[in-house]
């Protein structure tokens, strides 16, 4: 099917905290807009499933990367705004350069002929 | 982490809806995207959905994360808990019987102490509220009106401090007709109220003025007085009540708060107070030594008893140096909530720490019981392992069933606990009017809660947390069997085991020491034929019996009324008496005549009391030296005394004591001189109890009543000796009295086996109490022992089969399952006499002519253990021994 095709590639493991601290970092925004800003960023090739987005937001709240508040979006509902904290900042800090070695590396022996 | 884990706990309901919220407010977001790509409103909701995902069970997983199970996990976790208790109800029901014992029985006692020992005071400031004693070689004694005053003035520490006395008056109230009755009045000062925050239902309190001469007939009544002789009138007040034959004006009613231990029931409560006439005299020089007055002190604010204490022992120093009475007499400050146990904290520190014991062991008995549960569980609890449940839910599926045990256990106990407290109340002795505040409030089910749910931690969770651990595969394979039978959990059981025998150990060796001190108590030598006494107090009044310097009144009733007893038919002999054993609570001064005494503190004392010449005889008392009272020692002729053996040979250890003369000093009433009488002895008798069963004879000293005018007071008892049951006298002894003055009351009319029963009240509850307990714990344990016994033997069937095969005899493999059961039982019992004896200071309060490390005791209650846990290791050992070898090594 069609869609099958279309799929986007899977999410490296692990890289999804990554993309939400890093989709934080322009500010504060709710679970929906860290999907959204993913997936536009991406040209749509990354679609964040919500079954993982949310964990993954709560998951790291509890470890203290993230803050939470609840405001009135713009569209005038409650929604729950995360923001990040230092420690999460650090923390992208480090994904990002591992991740920038990572891919390097990788990209480096693809093309090797 | 924790911090918001632990709000998440607190403001669960708040997070909840939150998650429901955050979820919400995604997938309008996303069904308005797609609205805008031209789907209609319905079906993009429905895409939206979709394309979450499912969307139930990442809020669960979300709140898992948080910490906080749904309300429908919790239910689940109930449900299926109480499924798997409903579906092994052996189990169950044994466990909740034990723990309902265990915490039964610490609710009942727990109950008490609260009542007793914890709760605070029922009045405003009762933490400042403190008594005040003067310590007389020793002792503590209520202070003097003289030394009391001076504390009061020269004090710092003391915001107020009240004294006030309790008298026996004959008090009858206005209804026409209405004989008086003996009660006990207090006499009090305004202040006396004040000081415990008390304010009266309606009237008011006495006024200074009416603590002087003259002004004192009034009256406050209590509010049951006043509803059961006035019927709870409003128009009581300006009536007047009759005080020994004066009639005295009600002011005031007082509400039901002031609690009768306050001053003891030895008398019955007190039910009115009037004013205490103190004047400037009384307060003088004179009036040091007259102690025995009841006082309430107020501390100022941020003063300790310790602080009041050493301030009025510098006070009390003082006063030595000013007074020769007060030489040697020093002060202590006690907090008034520490005098409402008085002998009853002991017996109570007791209980506790007895039924701590038994919900010890009866934890380990159902801990030792869910052990071996787990073993068969375990199978389960694997295959929920991998099927998914992670230890976090496997953990709170445990939880959960235990806790239900623990609270199903405790809520029986609680409904054995207050039945078991009705029934303490209904047989609540009147002379422990403590346990009249005994009740089950909300205190008392939080501690209850407390302990079920303590109780739950200790026999449930934490021998189920290594249940949960573990490799999930090699406990498959094993299935169950014998995965369990490791080094570690036997080590686990044979410590509950040991911990049974030592906790069984301490119970029994304290209720066999208390209730051989109880034997002894009661069954000592009184000294006279207690029964078959009858005994009655008479209150004379002295508006018309007046015994300051003529009792010609008094001794006229006495001789009348003790004629008019002996004519009874049924009546042997009968005498009237300040005093009967085992108490005399008059002392004397005295010194031998011609041997002075250089200084009033080195003067002896003694007990004393006076008699008419049938005391001896009535009791029974034997007569060792010289003769007795005769009718021949008229009130003209110079006095003669009767002493005891005691104070015979403390005192002419070396000479005849025949013919000497002593002379009797009434220091009390301040004039040392005046008040002297000089008295020949005539007589020694055999001692009896003066101070109490448990306290040996003091030396004591009995006068002639008509020979010692002075001191024949109004306060008179009788003792009759009857030939039949001693009640069935009683109608005449009622008639006899009626005849001579029908306006006076026969009052504590008991016989004296009855009163001397009564002196071992509280150690005859404890030691029935205690004995209960131990039978309880003992039983529980013989089940806890038997228990894992069999549990050893089952586990090493296959071991004793290989045994047996080898030649093992029968008699081998008895000694392989007892030596066992008797290597634990030696370690238990080891362990629990060393913790019985380091607890041996709080049973030297009780213990009578029996030591802590009486040897039959400590011979005899280890072998009754050690018996015990034969007895209860016999039948899996011999079960072990029929064993058929070939059975046992196929099927291990």
């Amino acid at each position: 099917m069609a869609k099958t095709k279309n799929r986007p590639p899977e999410l490296v493991q692990g890289t999804l905290d990554m993309l939400v601290l890093k989709a934080l970092t322009r500010g504060n925004l709710h679970g929906y807009a860290v999907a959204e800003w993913i997936r536009a960023t991406s040209r749509d090739v990354l679609r964040v499933q919500e079954g993982a987005l949310y964990p993954a937001l709560h998951r790291l709240e509890l470890a203290g990367m993230l803050t939470s508040e609840w405001a009135v979006s713009d569209k005038g509902r409650r929604a729950k705004y995360y923001s990040l904290t230092a420690e999460g900042r650090k923390h992208l800090a480090a994904e990002a350069q591992s991740w920038h070695q990572l891919s390097g590396a990788i990209a480096l022996v693809m093309r090797t002929v | 982490m924790l911090r918001q884990r632990l709000m998440a706990l607190l403001r669960r309901q708040r997070l909840d809806q939150d998650l429901n919220d955050e979820l919400a407010f995604h997938l309008t977001m996303r069904a308005g995207q797609l609205e805008e790509s031209g789907v209609s409103h319905a079906e993009a909701a429905q895409a939206a959905r979709r394309q979450f995902g499912n969307v139930a069970m990442i809020r669960e997983g979300l709140r898992d994360m948080w910490g906080f199970p749904s309300a429908e996990a919790l239910w689940r976790d109930i449900r299926y808990g109480a499924r798997v208790l409903s579906r092994a109800p052996t189990f169950t029901i044994v466990a909740v019987l034990t723990i309902a014992l265990g915490v039964g029985a610490n609710t009942a006692v727990f109950s008490v102490a609260d009542a007793v020992l914890l709760r605070p005071l029922p009045f405003p400031h009762a933490d400042r509220l403190v008594r005040l004693y003067s310590i007389v070689n020793g002792s503590p004694i209520g202070p003097s009106t003289g030394d009391a005053h001076d504390f009061a003035t020269e004090s710092h520490t003391l915001q107020s401090l009240v004294i006030y006395d309790v008298w026996r008056k004959n008090v009858s109230g206005n209804t026409p007709g209405e004989r008086p009755e003996q009660l006990r009045v207090g006499l009090v000062p305004g202040e006396f109220f004040t000081a415990l925050g008390v304010t009266p239902l309606m009237g008011r309190v006495f006024t200074p003025e009416e603590t002087r001469p003259g002004n004192d007939k009034v009256v406050v009544l209590t509010e049951r007085y006043w509803r059961s002789h006035f019927g709870a009138s409003p128009s009581v007040l300006g009536q007047s009540v009759r005080i020994n034959d004066e009639p005295y004006t009600v002011i005031g009613i007082m509400p039901d708060v002031i609690p009768d231990w306050l001053d003891g029931t030895t008398f019955g409560p007190t039910l009115m107070w009037t004013p205490y006439v103190l004047t400037q005299e009384d307060f003088g020089a004179l009036h040091h030594g007259d102690r025995g007055n009841g006082t309430i002190g107020v501390l100022r604010p941020g003063v300790t008893t310790a602080m009041a204490t050493a301030e009025l022992e510098r006070i009390a120093n003082e006063l030595a140096e000013r007074y020769p009475v007060n030489r040697g007499v020093g002060a202590r400050v006690v907090p008034l909530a520490d005098t409402r146990a008085g002998d009853l904290r002991p017996t109570l520190v007791l209980l506790v720490a007895s039924v701590a014991m038994i919900l010890l062991i009866a934890c380990t008995n159902v801990a030792s019981l869910i052990m071996a549960r787990h073993t068969a569980r375990r199978h389960e609890i694997v295959i929920r392992a991998s099927l998914g449940a992670g230890r976090g839910s496997l953990v709170r599926q445990l939880v959960a069933e235990y806790l239900m045990l623990a609270l199903l256990g405790g809520a029986l106990g609680l409904a054995a606990a207050w039945i078991g407290g009705l029934a303490l109340s209904s047989l609540h002795p009147a002379n422990l009017p403590q346990l009249a505040d005994v009740r089950i409030d909300a205190r008392v089910l939080l501690y209850t809660l407390g302990i079920s749910v303590g109780s739950g931690v200790l026999f449930g969770i934490i021998p189920a947390l290594p249940a949960t651990r573990g490799n999930l595969g090699t406990a498959i394979r094993e299935g169950g069997r014998s995965g369990t039978g490791s080094k570690r959990r036997q080590t686990e059981q044979h410590a509950l085991v040991v911990a049974q025998i030592a906790c069984c150990v301490i119970l029994v060796l304290w209720t066999s020491l208390i209730v051989k001190s109880l034997l002894r108590l009661e069954h000592q030598d009184s000294g006279f034929r207690a029964d078959r006494l009858l005994t009655a107090h008479v209150t004379l009044p002295p508006a018309r019996y007046p015994d300051a310097d003529d009792a010609g009144p008094v001794e006229r009733f006495c001789e009348t009324f003790s004629e008019r007893l002996r004519a009874i038919p049924g009546v042997r002999d009968a005498t009237i008496t300040t005093f009967f054993p085992p108490v005399n609570q008059y002392s004397r001064s005295f010194t031998l005549d011609g041997q002075a005494v250089s200084r009033l503190d080195d003067m002896p004392r003694a007990s004393f009391g006076v008699v008419d010449d049938h005391y001896r005889t009535t009791l029974g008392i034997p007569l060792v030296e010289g003769r007795d009272f005769a009718g021949s020692d008229r009130a003209t002729n110079p006095p003669v005394i009767l002493i005891n053996q005691a104070l015979s040979q403390r005192y002419f250890a070396d000479h005849d004591p025949i013919g000497r003369r002593l002379v009797l000093r009434q220091l009390s009433q301040g004039r040392p001189d005046s008040i002297s009488t000089t008295a020949t002895i005539v007589g020694v008798i055999g001692n009896t109890k003066n101070h109490g069963l448990a306290v040996e004879a003091a030396p004591e000293i009995i006068g002639l009543a008509r020979q010692m005018p002075d001191m024949n007071a109004g306060f008179k008892y009788i003792v009759v000796r009857t030939s039949p049951e001693p009640f069935r006298a009683i109608e005449s002894v009622r008639d006899a009295l009626r005849s001579i003055d029908p306006e006076l009351p026969l009052a504590e009319v008991a016989t004296i086996d009855a009163v001397m029963a009564k002196q071992t009240t509280d150690r005859r509850l404890s030691a029935t109490l205690l004995g209960l307990f131990t039978v309880g714990g003992v039983l529980l344990a013989i089940i806890g022992i038997y228990g894992v016994i069999s549990y050893f033997v089952a586990q090493r069937t296959k071991e004793i089969g290989l045994r047996v095969t080898l030649g093992a005899s029968r008699a081998n493999i008895l000694w392989l399952v007892l030596g066992a059961g008797l290597r634990l039982a030696a370690i238990g019992i080891a362990i629990g006499l060393i913790g019985g004896f380091a607890m041996g200071r709080v049973l030297s309060r009780f213990l009578f002519l029996v030591t802590a490390t009486d040897p039959t005791i400590v011979v005899g209650v280890p072998l009754l253990i050690a018996g015990i846990a034969i007895v209860a290791c016999y039948l899996p050992a011999r079960r072990a021994t029929r064993l058929d070898p070939v059975i046992a090594l196929r099927e291990a």
